[in-house]
């Protein structure tokens, strides 16, 4: 199977199948991911949004990571107290 | 019988004691322990499954034994994330009580990373008619968002 690439807000999410095995890896490093009894996803890092499939869990992820990105700028500046 | 309070509730030395307890229970390794044990289990029904509750219930039970091993008195407190989540308020996660982990543990905290849930989320909860309704509304709506609104080590596993 071919890796499937997709470009999401300047990131770039790729899905390669090892081993009949789906790696996810966002801008070339590798996401380690699990998944729940019923199948959603998760990754080891952002654990608490699941998704039913890895593009859709990377999508998140990198919204998460902006999110973060933002607030952290913010409290840099000075806006932020904590 | 030990009641667990809201952490604004407690009082400067009761805030004083839980600190040390805590400081004490990761130099002994078992904050560790605890974080590799749930990180370990977390695809494996303790989560999306009826075993949240009485799995975590358990685990925070026996976690608040660890730290009266060494003050007989301690409990945790909670935090009331539908109602107390003004990070400008100087009292939030006070830089003398909760706020000191966040750099002393690495924990690498991004406070407001998601929605929280408000109090009419929780009383839809509550109004559930049985516990197979219960626990999977509870799970997402309710406990996820504050673990991704908190951010960095609260956003993952362990």
């Amino acid at each position: 199977m071919k890796p499937h690439h997709k470009e999401y807000k300047g990131q770039n999410i790729e899905i390669r199948e090892v081993d009949k095995k789906e790696n996810l890896f966002i801008n070339n490093i590798q996401m380690k991911y699990g998944q729940l009894p019923d199948g959603l996803y998760f990754l080891d890092e952002y654990a608490y949004d699941w998704k039913e499939n890895l593009e859709d869990l990377a999508k998140a992820f990198i919204d998460y990571q902006n999110n973060v990105k933002n607030i952290r700028r913010e409290k840099r500046l000075g806006k932020g107290d904590k | 019988m030990p009641c667990r309070k809201n952490y604004r509730d407690l009082t400067i030395e009761e805030r004083n004691r839980f600190a040390l307890a805590l400081h004490h229970v990761k130099s002994t390794g078992v904050v560790d322990d605890f974080a590799n044990l749930h990180a370990m289990h977390f695809g494996h029904i303790i989560h999306r499954s009826s075993h949240f509750l009485p799995w975590h219930r358990e685990f925070l039970r026996r976690f608040e034994d660890a730290l009266r091993t060494y003050d007989p008195d301690i409990t945790i407190p909670y935090w009331n994330s539908t109602e107390d989540f003004d990070t400008s308020d100087p009292l939030f996660w006070a830089n003398e009580f909760l706020e000191e982990f966040d750099s002393d543990w690495s924990l690498n905290r991004a406070l407001g990373s998601a929605v929280l849930p408000d109090p009419a989320r929780v009383q839809e909860a509550l109004n559930k008619n049985s516990y197979s309704e219960f626990w999977p509304f509870l799970e997402v709506v309710v406990h996820n968002p504050p673990h991704v609104w908190v951010g960095g080590k609260m956003a993952g596993i362990s």
